[in-house]
């Protein structure tokens, strides 16, 4: 199905604005950097609760808070979740310590979801979920899903961090901290770019990079399409009259 | 005495990433939670968790002087010095 996308805000250590972000399109290194976003626009009081990878949402999805009614739904989406704060858990249990109540309080997936549906007061239906490595491509198709059962427009926000500590054994693509937000719309609307996510049978053979990385390359690439091989399955974006 | 009103102020800030609050900042007798510093709920337990850890003392989670204790940085420190004696 052809949506239209009405704008993306995306964010890395050092890249945080469109023209940056063309920059990196052309040599898509992945950059490593402890460096967290600003998030401005979160009340410093519900600001310090959050680790990095929840910064990240806050810091692209805060933007396009503009665009939400009470019926927009919401996605969030992360391969990995808040691995940091669920090891600080974990390090806290194995060293027989009681769990702090602000870490436990926000160790789920939808925790960032949650400060921002209650920051803007939404009341729309929000998901955050999970899909191994197809995670953004599956974030996708329940954006469209939602437009495709009446949802004139949908807000995806998507989040991870490269695996750190003991995890960092097994990671399996090349990855680093970034986030996106992406308005997608059901009907064409001023400046929009229409945009298709369809998927094929794989080759077997998987990217190195993750599919946050090779999307955010292509986006803000000129490049017309982009083609994601995750083993089984191959994600095609493409995008039509694209105007730079 | 001032010294422990010190201590519970930095580790107030320490424990609840205040993020651009110093001691200074922090009036050792203003109220903690809803106006003053503003802290919730969840800052209570991470309080209560802390005060344990770093100064030995337990705190009843049904006790209903709860509220009094954590009023103000000052009663903190009243409530630590009674249950250190």
């Amino acid at each position: 199905m052809l949506v239209w996308v009405s704008d993306v805000k995306a964010w890395a250590p050092g890249i945080e604005n469109p023209a940056a972000w063309s920059i990196w399109s052309d040599d898509p290194y992945p950059v490593t950097s402890d460096e967290r976003p600003a998030a401005a626009d979160v009340p410093a009081m519900t600001r310090r609760r959050l680790t990095r990878w929840g910064r990240q949402a806050l810091e692209v999805a805060g933007p396009c808070a503009k665009y939400l009614s009470a019926d927009t739904p919401v996605i969030f989406s992360s391969r990995h979740g808040d691995t940091q704060r669920t090891l600080s858990l974990l390090e806290s249990l194995a060293a027989g310590q009681a769990l702090s109540p602000n870490a436990f309080s926000l160790s789920v997936h939808n925790s960032a979801l949650g400060l921002f549906t209650i920051l803007h007061e939404l009341q729309a239906p929000a998901v955050a979920l999970a899909a191994g490595r197809e995670t953004l491509a599956q974030a996708w198709i329940e954006a469209v899903t939602h437009l495709a059962t009446g949802a004139p427009r949908v807000l995806l926000v998507h989040t991870d961090e490269p695996l750190g500590g003991p995890y960092a054994a097994f990671a399996d693509e090349v990855d680093m901290p970034a986030s996106v937000a992406v308005v997608l719309e059901r009907k064409p609307v001023a400046g929009a770019v229409p945009v298709s996510l369809q998927c094929e049978a794989g080759t077997g053979a998987g990217d190195e990079r993750s599919m946050l990385l090779a999307f955010l390359a292509w986006w803000f690439s000129f490049e017309p399409q982009m083609r994601y091989h995750a083993g089984d399955t191959t994600w095609c974006w493409g995008r039509r009259d694209y105007v730079a | 005495m001032a010294d422990m009103a010190e201590d519970i102020k930095q580790m107030i800030i320490e424990e609840l990433e205040l993020e651009d609050i110093t001691v200074a900042d922090i009036d050792t007798n203003a109220p903690l939670f809803g106006e003053g510093l503003g802290l919730d709920s969840i800052d209570a337990l991470e309080l209560g968790l802390a005060l344990q850890k770093r100064f030995g003392v337990k705190i009843d989670a049904n006790s209903e002087q709860n509220k009094e204790h954590f009023r103000s940085v000052a009663s903190l420190r009243d409530f630590v010095i009674a249950q250190q004696s």
